[in-house]
This record gives C-alpha cells, structure tokens and sequence, in this order.
C-alpha cells in the first residue's frame, strides 16, 4: 500500500440551480479518521461520492485533492450500508472480485486470510446467504481489505447493524484500517463520537467541526468523554445551532 | 354398467390408499411424494375408461384411453416422425433463434437509450400481430417446411425474452454498479460478472415462458400449410377424418414434450440460479 495522503475538499454543489451546500471546506488528515455527521439529505453522501468519483447527479464547483498531489483516483475503496455481496459467489470470491473485474487472476489465498482476519475463518466454504447481517458486513470490510487502497470511503456502513454488532464492527473498522485516511459517512453521533480523529457536522448549507477528547480511537462506548461528545453532537444535531 | 362399477370402486379404494400414504411416516420419502399424484394420474384414467365404456361413449366424442394408448402404440412411426418435423425442426430451432436473438437485442438495448425507444415498440408490435394472420404469409416467404414454423416461432418468443432481459439487466442495483466501477471494472466485465449473473432469473422466465409458446406456434403454423407430416398438420387431417383417437395421440405426444422441454429448462435454472430465493428449498 501506498502511503496514505491527506484530502482537501472544497466547493459548492447544487441539484438544478438549488444550493446543496455551498463554501464546504474539508480536510482530512493522512492516515486518520474523519466523521462526517448529519441529517439525512444535507449531502453527506454527496461529498463522499464527489470524492469517489461516482456519479452524485449534483453540479460540483470546487476542488478535491490529495496532499501528496497525486490523483485520488485507484486509491480509493469504497464501503456502503449494504454489503453488496455477490449472491452466487462464495465468500473468499466475492472479497476477491475486484480482481475478477479487472480480468486478473483473483489471490484467493489472501482473501482467505483476510476473512479469518475479520473473525470469518470458519464460515470460507459458505455463500453470503447463509450469513447474518454483521457477517455479511464484515465480509464487505475484507472485501474493502482486499483492494489494499491507502484511502477508505465509508457510507454509513455499520447503520442497519444491531447496537452490539455494530460496536463490534467499529473496534474491528478501526483496528483493520489503522494507517489509511478513512472518512466515514454517518448520521449516528454515538458512531462518530467513537470513531472520529476529526468530526465534521454539516447543516443545510454549512459545515461545523468539533473538538475531539485526546482519547484514542476507537474509544470505549462507556467512556464518559465519549459520552459528553456524543451528546454534544447530538444535541447540536436536533438543534442545528451550536452546543 | 359393470365397467361404471368399477371404475366406481377403484375410485373409492385409490382416495382411501391416497389419504393412508398422506397421513403416514411413508409421506415424507420420495416415493411416497410420488404416489399420490401417480394415483391420482391413473386414478382419471380408470375413471374415464370406465365411463367411456359403461355409457357407450361415441369414439369420435372421447375415445377410451385404452384405445388412445392403442393407436399411439401401432403409430409410433408417425408420431416419431412428425415429433422430429414439428418439436426439433420448428420449434426447436425457432426457439433458440428467438430467445437468442432477443438475448442479444436486449444487450444492444441496455447499452443504448435510443434503442430503448425504438426497439421495444417494435418487439411490442410484433408480439401484437395475431398468429393467424401471420403465420399464413410467413408460409408463403419461407416455404411449407419446417423454416416458415421456426419463424413463426421466432415471433411468438422474441417479445417475452426480450421484456424479461431487458427488467433481468436492470436488476443489479445502481449501488452494486457504482461498487464495481471504484474496482475499476469496464462495462463488459460489470455486464459479465454482475448484471447477467443477476438477470439470470429474468431470462430464465423468459425461457420457461418460451418452451410452451414454441410448442403451440410450431404446431398451429402446420394449420396453415406444411408437407404431409408434422404435429400441427395430423391434427388438422385426422380431425377431418373424424380420427379422434389419432388427435389425442398427437396431444399426448405434444403434452409429453412440452413437459420434458419446460422440465429440461427448470433443471438447468436450477442449476445456474442456485443461489436465487426462489430456488431455496
């Protein structure tokens, strides 16, 4: 893996002359966590798909770049909400079909790994419909494993967990991706209060960052400071206007 | 009225074995899955048996099964052969060209907006056009062999394979494909490895709903001029020639394949579509 740049995002997006957001500035630091908190419908996966490079249907004026200069493009995974797992295909195949749709030959020795790494070792044999839900997204986090990309976009990827599963996922996400610039999507403060090196929260037309506890990530759910951001967060959530 | 007898008695013994084998531990086995349809197949035979003869039935009104299974028995040549004008000329060949051509139409489709709009109006239309009226002038541009029946099978099949493709194509969600494109795939390795593996189920219901339709266009375009053999042709003669028993021969003949053909479809949707919910069981 590449060393992980940093990423500056700036810029106003509209969807037919209506301002989405507009004089956004965010920037992620190399090799950490960024939160990106919000409402449902502010365009928080909007920036993440601007970032992406998929289609987000918006007209876009600004800049996304790298630190290090060079494109962002193929160093980038992706991570959503929905596992996205190949029905046909057995586990250690669909965390290698990147692969397959480059035409290469899929390693699926490294993808066996990768699965045992996640706490699948003795579920290979088995194809995603016989998986429960956190399973099935821990497979999608092998898979994000596989590409071995220094930059991770995740789109709200543990929201249809349960509490548990998806605290499990969380110490998992954060062991697993240590070192890569991850920003994570999510409308959970408790999420981002655990997880975040840097939170952002945006409103309808502005973005707000919060100070972060010198707690290393991912912190406990119970610690008090964990607590207190996250109801900050929270509370500046339901409000929209500072805490 | 013995005959009428009978087939009473059978009737009643074959419901109390059948209710016996329901509420037994045997149930559960395959064979016992088995047996009571097959009783209740030959269960409608005795049945008709007896009726046809205890009331004297005229042959031409129902034949007996007996004298169905006779006249199949001394044909087994003409119905061989009109088995092989018919089923594997016409409808076969129809078949695959059809579903093969609409297969690749709905690729062509997928790719292009402006297809979208023209081409599926076209299918529309041709699904449209009454067989009885096309089936005559396909006749007169390909000839009275079996080259006019594929055509007219080509036409009965194009649409509904063509309208299941296309919907099996656009299975894939919009996310799976955006998945795809951050591993840098090309649209015809996203097409390979994702979007025809999810419309398989789609263009597997195009098929099944194919095997039938080929079946009866084949065998209805015999209706309007064919040589002196084929399915849809003995039906029309013998019909004329008060030969009923000849007719429910052809039907069984036309049953039979048409069951085997759609049967041979399903195993290998089994197969390919394994991992497909309607395929748990």
């Amino acid at each position: 893996m590449s060393p992980a740049p940093g990423i500056g995002f700036s810029g106003a997006a509209s969807v037919e002359g209506t301002a989405l957001f507009s004089g956004l500035t965010l920037a992620m630091a190399p090799g950490r966590w960024t939160c990106l908190l919000g409402a449902s419908g502010v365009g928080k996966t909007t920036v993440l798909r601007l970032i992406a490079g998929l289609a987000a249907h918006v007209d876009f004026e600004g800049s996304i770049t790298a630190t290090d200069g060079q494109p962002l493009q193929d160093r980038i995974a992706y991570m959503a909400q929905s596992d996205l797992l190949l029905p046909w295909l057995s586990l250690p195949e669909n965390v290698a079909i990147g692969a397959r749709l480059r035409g290469g030959r899929p390693d699926l020795a490294r993808a066996r790994d990768l699965l045992a790494r996640v706490g699948l070792g003795d579920h290979l044999d088995k194809r995603p419909a016989a998986l429960s839900g956190g399973q099935r997204q821990r497979v999608a986090l092998a898979r994000t494993l596989m590409e071995d990309r220094p930059v991770i976009l995740l789109d709200e990827p543990f929201s249809a967990l349960d509490a548990r599963t998806r605290a499990d996922m969380q110490d998992l996400a954060a062991t697993q991706l240590a070192g890569r610039t991850v920003l994570l999507v999510t409308h959970d403060p408790g999420e981002a209060a655990r997880l975040g090196e840097a939170i952002h929260v945006m409103a309808p037309g502005s973005a707000r960052s919060f100070d972060v506890p010198p707690v290393p990530v991912p912190r406990p759910v119970d610690h008090p400071d964990t607590l207190a951001l996250q109801g900050r967060l929270h509370a500046f959530l339901r409000k929209g206007a500072p805490a | 009225m013995t005959a009428l007898l009978i087939a009473a008695l059978f009737w009643a013994a074959a419901t109390w074995l059948a209710v016996r084998i329901a509420n037994s531990p045997a149930s559960a086995t395959l064979a016992g899955k088995l047996a009571v349809p097959a009783l209740l197949g030959v269960t409608i035979l005795v049945v008709w048996e007896g009726v046809v003869r205890g009331l004297e039935v005229p042959a031409v009104i129902l034949p007996a099964p007996s004298t169905i299974g006779g006249t199949f028995a001394a044909s087994l040549p003409i119905l061989w052969g009109d088995f092989v004008q018919t089923f594997v000329k016409g409808a076969l060949s129809g078949y695959v060209i059809g579903c093969g051509a609409a297969f690749a139409t709905a690729i062509l489709i997928d790719r292009s907006k402006f297809l979208q709009a023209g081409l599926m109006p076209v299918g529309n239309f041709l699904a449209a056009m009454p067989i009885i009226g096309t089936a005559p002038i396909l006749v007169m541009w390909f000839g009275f062999d079996w080259q006019s029946k594929a055509a007219v099978v080509v036409l009965m099949v194009f649409f509904p394979m063509l309208v299941n493709c296309v919907q099996g194509l656009q299975e894939s969600s919009a996310m799976q494909r955006d998945l795809m494109k951050t591993y840098s795939a090309s649209y015809w390795q996203t097409l390979l490895k994702l979007r025809l593996p999810a419309a398989m189920p789609f263009v597997f219901n195009g098929l099944k709903i194919s095997t039938t339709l080929a079946l009866i266009g084949a065998i209805v375009a015999e209706f309007f001029g064919s040589p002196i053999k084929g399915m849809g042709f003995r039906i029309s003669t013998e019909v004329g020639r008060l030969g009923l028993d000849m007719v429910w021969a052809e039907i069984t003949v036309a049953a039979l394949a048409g069951s085997a053909f759609y049967g041979a479809v399903a195993l290998i949707e089994r197969g390919v579509t394994f991992w497909h919910p309607s395929q748990r069981r």
